[in-house]
């Protein structure tokens, strides 16, 4: 396998599926919106210009204002959330690792149960997010503190401080659910919620979401080299030259911002993190600086398509993006399960 | 370089009290939170409800204190939570309610569900769908997610929301004339609300003057029904006594089989799905420490189909009937429909 | 051409001191040999050496001047070290894992140059693991990886080379191939230390060696100014035995020690 050639097949290929999938994202709703119709609409509003009469304003309002925000927000969440599982597996040296294992996406959840029951996500739409995203930074800063010794992060200890700490978190949320169940209707919004979902993603979502999301691919792209050589044993990117700590800290922090922002506007969605970067590292290699740009594009598909279905499995009820994602998680498990057996030739 | 054993970088303690205050101020913006918005309900519509006024242009402030200017009567009236529903079906004739909440069509607890399923509503869980029925009035609930309502109110939607979390019988009677001024049809609203005042009245003469108050605890689902819920002032208005709130419940609060012995209520009022009545009541029989309250003794334990128990709408009426007649009339049949 | 020399060095972890007062140094042309049982410090002596672990004593030179004293990428173009492997289940590329002993001499963003292939190439020919350049390193042999990992500190054009039992498993014919590598780098101009335990390849390979015991500097010295059967016995708790080789070279058997219990129980054998 000569992992050079592929990504020349490869992104031109992910870049059409990203298309394809947002066209095909754009057109499909709980209501009928034709295929021309939403392709004027688009055109009109990406060159300023007036929608002409012909154009029902309805149609203009659900294209632009509930179909488009959605869209986007989940790219750029599938985007975000690959490329954190890619750091996070390239950290981690464990390619089943995944953007939750600090314990970021269980603060994420946790400040979004506390603001839920405050009712404060009734007054105002920046509630949620903002609170989830800073939940998710809580999560890394205490996380970080617990492994941190005299400068040095050891990557074993970081790990059994997330679990530790997801644990806790989670065990937390469960307890504020169960104390404040009598009130149902919230409850049922919460655990909707926190299965993951991308409904009534308004453009206020993309604003939030989108720079977050950016500055975070962006940065993972200046430290991609350095993962390379992380994985090669901390030692031997000392003695190349790679500034570990700093790196280490870079980096986590990086996912922990991707992670943060992505839980944050589409709530628990699981398994993203996990199989993107899996996957792509088969077509374009382990090399970051292929891995995590080809990581975000194919995460954005993923995600698009799997919102798509959330939406069309079952009209008019949407199933929740968390059950898509694990349903194709679980299989995808099974895949690598099996396919280990057969290296090891226990099949 | 970096020397394990220097101690450098940033202090765990410091991280942990930063982490610890910024954990609290979340909390406290919880509570402070919660604090405003059941203010809010005092004020709500106050400012201009003027009812019995037929004139238009009207404006009314809603729970969120966005003034909703209303240009004639309403005519498609859209509404997001189960309650609303059952007060517009109450108010406006059932053609012009042109979309409501999943719950208006389920049978087990929904009092509107026969009217629902002829005219066949659109169910409001999507904004689109919401969009393309394109009512004229937009209700939702107090606890109504932001977002949902924002895509709404950009598409120029008139969206409302409603006070839902109601604790007091006349908040009801105010919904009642409150949704009438919105939906312009204040004459049905004073008619429904005037029905409204009957039920609280007869309730109120069930009991005769002297008899001992009964004392009633409300149990449902393993919580009890306090101090500054609806239930409370539906016993209030039937002469009881709430057991909970005597013992100083406020609100839900989860009760377990020895406080609910040591209270020893005469009357357990609780609620069952359409249907389920008599598996409830035999459940609730079985358990050790409700079989030995007075109540269970004297067969006075009552269980109601979810519809009648607390509908937080005008068919709260129902449930006022329903209990008056159960405490006070002559025989005592403990399950009801 | 540069040196590396260690003046006094001492190194705790945790509290513990790991090395006391070890002064060692590496020339130009020289191999040095580090050797002594396991726990004695020789991994830490090369780790202090590279300036991975900062000196709590003493200090480590490189041309005369304290280590701390560089830039982390001049060190990283100066010495190399190459650390016991870590295995990895991510597939690299041989031809990936070796260019990465350039990443030294690249900027950040900078792709690899036709220079940087060249010198890579090179490496590969020079660890005669050319033909591997295009395989994963999850398919390759413990024997084949330690060649990549010297073939990319070879990439690397570090004139000094601290090597961390690059024979540790490898099958003898390409442990002997490793070790000659390293004379003729030494012949070449390069500084190395090797820390090892294989004593016989100690004598015909290496200039100099240093005798480790409880991180202290045993001896120090030429191959038969230390190796002396009290020196091994003393240090590895075993009881040499020295033949001659074919061309003289002596050449070790190792016998286990007779010793009484100290109680006085009697004798195991």
């Amino acid at each position: 396998m000569t992992n050079g050639v592929r990504p020349k097949i490869f992104l031109p290929v992910v870049i059409l599926l990203l298309f394809i999938a947002s066209i095909a994202a754009l057109t499909q709703g709980s209501t009928h919106v034709d295929l021309e119709v939403t392709l004027r609409v688009l055109a009109a509003k990406i060159t300023f210009h007036t929608l002409s009469g012909s154009v029902s304003k309805v149609d203009e309002v659900i294209v632009w204002l509930i179909r488009v925000p959605r869209v986007i927000v989940a790219a750029f969440v599938g985007a975000g959330l690959a490329v954190a599982g890619g750091l996070m597996q390239g950290l981690f040296r464990n390619p089943l690792a995944e953007p939750n294992i600090v314990g970021v996406g269980s603060g994420a959840v946790l400040g979004a149960v506390i603001v839920f029951l405050s009712g404060l996500t009734v007054k105002s739409a920046l509630a949620l997010p903002l609170a989830g995203f800073s939940g998710a930074l809580l999560a890394l800063a205490t996380v970080y503190a617990l492994a941190t010794r005299g400068g040095i992060t050891p990557v074993s200890t970081l790990l059994l401080s997330g679990i530790a700490l997801a644990a806790l978190l989670g065990a937390i949320s469960s307890l504020l659910i169960s104390l404040s169940i009598v009130n149902w209707q919230v409850a049922q919004e919460i655990v909707f919620w926190m299965m993951g979902g991308l409904d009534s993603r308004t453009w206020t979502h993309v604003w939030i979401s989108a720079p977050f999301i950016s500055l975070g691919m962006g940065f993972s792209l200046y430290y991609a080299r350095d993962l390379d050589l992380l994985i090669q044993g901390e030692e031997t990117a000392a003695a190349l030259g790679v500034d570990v700590e700093l790196s280490k800290r870079a980096i986590i922090v990086m996912a922990a911002l991707l992670t943060g922002s992505c839980v944050a506007v589409a709530g628990a969605v699981g398994f993203v993190g996990l199989i993107v970067p899996h996957v792509t590292r088969l077509f374009v290699g382990p090399g970051h600086r292929a891995l995590l740009p080809s990581s975000a594009l194919v995460g954005a598909a993923f995600l698009i398509v799997c919102d798509l279905l959330a939406r069309t499995v079952h009209p008019p009820a949407e199933i929740r993006l968390g059950i898509i994602t694990a349903a194709f998680g679980a299989p995808f498990f099974i895949f690598l399960l099996l396919r280990k057996f057969r290296e090891v030739s226990l099949l | 370089m970096v020397d394990p054993d220097k101690n450098s970088g940033i202090p765990a303690i410091l991280i942990s009290s930063v982490v610890a205050l910024a954990l609290s101020l979340h909390l406290a913006q919880a509570y402070v939170g919660r604090l405003e918005l059941s203010d809010r309900a005092g004020e709500y519509g106050r400012a201009n409800f003027d009812t019995g006024s037929t004139n238009y242009p009207r404006e009314v402030n809603d729970a969120e204190g966005y003034a909703l200017k209303l240009a004639r009567p309403v005519h498609r009236a859209g509404s997001q939570y189960w309650s609303i529903d059952e007060y517009l079906y109450s108010i406006v004739p059932p053609r012009e309610v042109v979309s409501v909440s999943q719950s208006a069509y389920d049978r087990t607890y929904s009092n509107v569900y026969r009217w629902a399923e002829e005219f066949h509503p659109a169910i409001s869980s999507d904004p689109e769908v919401v969009l393309r029925v394109d009512p004229d009035l937009f209700l939702v609930s107090s606890s109504g997610r932001a977002d949902f309502t924002e895509i709404l109110k950009r598409a120029g939607l008139p969206v409302f929301r409603t006070y839902t979390s109601f604790t007091k019988l006349e908040e009801v009677r105010r919904t009642i004339l409150l949704l009438g001024y919105l939906t312009g049809r204040d004459a049905e609203a004073a008619g429904v609300a005037r029905e409204f005042d009957q039920a609280i009245t007869r309730a109120q003469r069930w009991k005769s003057a002297g008899a001992p108050a009964p004392r009633i605890l409300g149990y449902s689902g393993k919580y009890s029904y306090g101090g500054e819920t609806l239930f409370n002032d539906v016993v209030r208005a039937a002469g009881g006594i709430n057991v909970a709130a005597e013992h100083g419940v406020q609100g839900y609060e989860a009760v377990n089989a020895e406080g609910i012995l040591r209270w020893n209520p005469d009357w357990i009022v609780s609620g069952a799905a359409r249907g389920n009545s008599a598996a409830v009541l035999s459940r609730l029989l079985e358990d050790p420490a409700i079989s030995l309250t007075t109540a269970a003794k004297k067969g006075q334990v009552l269980v109601f189909e979810n519809n009648i128990f607390l509908p937080m709408s005008p068919f709260t009426a129902l449930f006022l009937d329903a209990l008056g007649e159960a405490l006070y009339s002559p025989k005592t049949e403990v399950a009801r429909d | 051409m540069s040196f590396l020399a260690t003046v006094g060095l001492g190194i705790r972890r945790a509290g513990r001191p790991i090395l006391r007062n070890v002064s060692v140094e590496v020339k130009p042309g020289m191999v040095l040999a580090i050797i002594g049982p396991n726990g004695s410090g020789k991994s830490t002596l090369l780790r202090g050496m590279a300036g991975l672990w900062p000196p709590t004593e003493g200090d480590v030179l490189l041309d005369g001047k304290p280590l701390r004293n560089f830039r982390r990428n001049e060190i990283a173009r100066t010495i190399t070290y190459v650390p016991q492997e870590i295995r990895s289940e991510f597939e690299f590329l041989v031809r990936e894992i070796v260019l990465m002993g350039r990443y030294p001499h690249r900027g950040r963003f900078e792709r690899e140059k036709t220079g940087d292939l060249d010198v890579a190439h090179e490496a590969l020919k020079r660890a005669d693991a050319f033909h591997l350049a295009d395989r994963p390193m999850t398919q390759l042999s413990g024997g084949e990886r330690q060649r990549v990992l010297i073939a990319r500190s070879l990439a690397t054009c570090a004139h000094i080379l601290l090597l961390d039992e690059p024979t540790a498993n490898l099958d003898l014919n390409h442990a002997l191939d490793v070790l000659q590598l390293c004379r003729s780098l030494a012949d070449d101009g390069c500084a190395l230390a090797i820390a090892t335990h294989d004593l016989n390849a100690v004598y015909r390979f290496v200039d100099r060696v240093a005798l480790f015991e409880s991180g202290c500097l045993l001896a120090q010295g030429k191959p038969p100014e230390v190796l002396t059967p009290e020196n091994v016995e003393r240090a590895f708790r075993v009881r040499p035995e020295i033949l001659a080789g074919v061309d003289g070279t002596p050449v070790f058997l190792f016998h286990r020690m007779n010793h009484t219990n100290p109680n006085g129980k009697g004798t195991i054998s």
